[in-house]
């Protein structure tokens, strides 16, 4: 367990080769490696409550098809498919059950408050405080194919291939779209001087 | 280019998209337009940071994960992805021969492939099957849909043998290519089952 841990130069088709032959330890190490990421994908479509949850199931069944991937695209891309067809099952899982996800921004401003003052002072902090839940309202009016791509770019950190074949479309698409909510959210919350 | 970066620009540039020599070098340059940049930038990292302190405990979550991964064999090795498209073909020929026979024998014609043949097909497609399961597939039968037996133009009586494949699992049907001209033959798939197993029970 300590080598698989310990060991960067298994790259992810390694450990995805011997996770194929029944090994669970290289495929824990592959969870731990992409955990996060698919996290803040479920997240965003799921909500904060049931991120957790569909995390697991996405690994799940990541790890029941694994027979499946050929290594055409990335690891990482295969897996962000099957995380956002998960939160997709979900939500409708949800829908027959007559609830809803909450909505993912719905929540304090946890982090900003505990910066240290040095970093921010109290002006400062309120005034970035107010300006990141502008944003979260704005992503919220965006456009849907919007929302999801600068999401995902931005918060789950895929690069815009990985977005285009995550989500099936042309990484021409996934630019028009990304600059198009950029340009949208920029205009929505002007020019922001929250900078110390 | 004008004193600073056209709003496309500054756009693409907050979007990390790709600039023009020109919008590079005068952004290498301008604290302004670095600014206006660098604010957005901040912006979403201050919410990425925000997303993410509702994170899970990492560690527990894999372990949680770890637990709940099936115990037992669970992934079929890469190398059998060839049986798949080898048993359609396979299966599909089975399909169609028994299609033909059905046909010619509609027509009293002499099939011109005897139930030897049949087996033949049959055991290929057996043979494979014990080499190799099918993944993700819980039941294979081949059948022998009963022997037919007609009169030739020429007056002699012939006797041949029936091949269908069919491929389940828990959800559906394996759907090979020429169960459709079997289907002409064959009113329902119900049908199909009901010979199956009346084969099955004869045998």
């Amino acid at each position: 367990m300590t080598e698989t841990r310990s060991d960067p130069s298994q790259d992810d088709d390694a450990l995805v080769g011997r996770s194929q032959e029944g090994d669970r330890e290289a495929f824990g190490e592959l969870v731990r490696r992409h955990q996060r990421r698919v996290w803040l994908v479920c997240r965003q479509y799921v909500g904060r409550d049931e991120a957790d949850a569909a995390t697991q199931d996405a690994f799940l069944k990541a790890f029941t098809g694994l027979h499946s991937f050929d290594g055409r695209a990335a690891f990482t891309t295969w897996l962000t498919r099957i995380a956002i067809n998960t939160c997709v099952d979900h939500l409708r899982g949800l829908r027959r059950q007559g609830r809803r996800a909450e909505e993912p921004e719905e929540e304090g401003a946890g982090v900003l408050e505990r910066l240290p003052d040095e970093q921010v002072n109290p002006e400062d902090r309120a005034r970035l405080r107010q300006t990141v839940a502008r944003l979260g309202e704005c992503e919220r009016r965006l456009p849907e194919r919007q929302r999801e791509i600068f999401r995902l770019r931005f918060y789950a950190e895929l690069d815009l291939e990985d977005i285009a074949r995550s989500l099936g479309v042309h990484v021409g698409t996934v630019k028009t779209q990304l600059h198009r909510a950029v340009h949208r959210l920029r205009r929505e919350l002007g020019e922001q001087k929250w900078s110390r | 280019m004008s004193e600073h970066l056209e709003e496309h620009e500054l756009t693409a540039a907050g979007a990390g998209l790709e600039l023009d020599e020109a919008a590079r070098e005068h952004l290498r340059t301008c604290v302004a337009c670095r600014r206006q940049i660098g604010a957005l930038d901040e912006l979403i990292k201050a919410r990425r940071a925000e997303l993410q302190d509702s994170a899970p405990d990492w560690e527990a979550q894999r372990e949680q994960i770890l637990a709940r991964l099936p115990a037992t064999g669970h992934v079929a090795p890469p190398h059998r992805h060839w049986t798949r498209p080898l048993l359609a073909a396979a299966a599909s020929l089975a399909l169609a021969l028994g299609a033909a026979v059905l046909y010619l024998e509609q027509r009293g014609r002499e099939p011109g492939i005897g139930s030897d043949r049949a087996e033949e097909i049959l055991t290929e497609v057996e043979a494979t099957l014990d080499s190799d399961a099918v993944a993700g597939f819980g039941a294979f039968g081949v059948a022998l849909l009963g022997s037919d037996e007609s009169q030739t133009e020429d007056g002699q009586s012939s006797t041949w043998d029936v091949a269908v494949a069919v491929l389940e699992d828990d959800d559906s049907r394996y759907q090979v290519p020429g169960l459709e001209a079997l289907a002409l033959l064959i009113p329902s798939l119900s049908d199909l089952e009901t010979m199956v197993t009346n084969d099955s029970e004869a045998s």
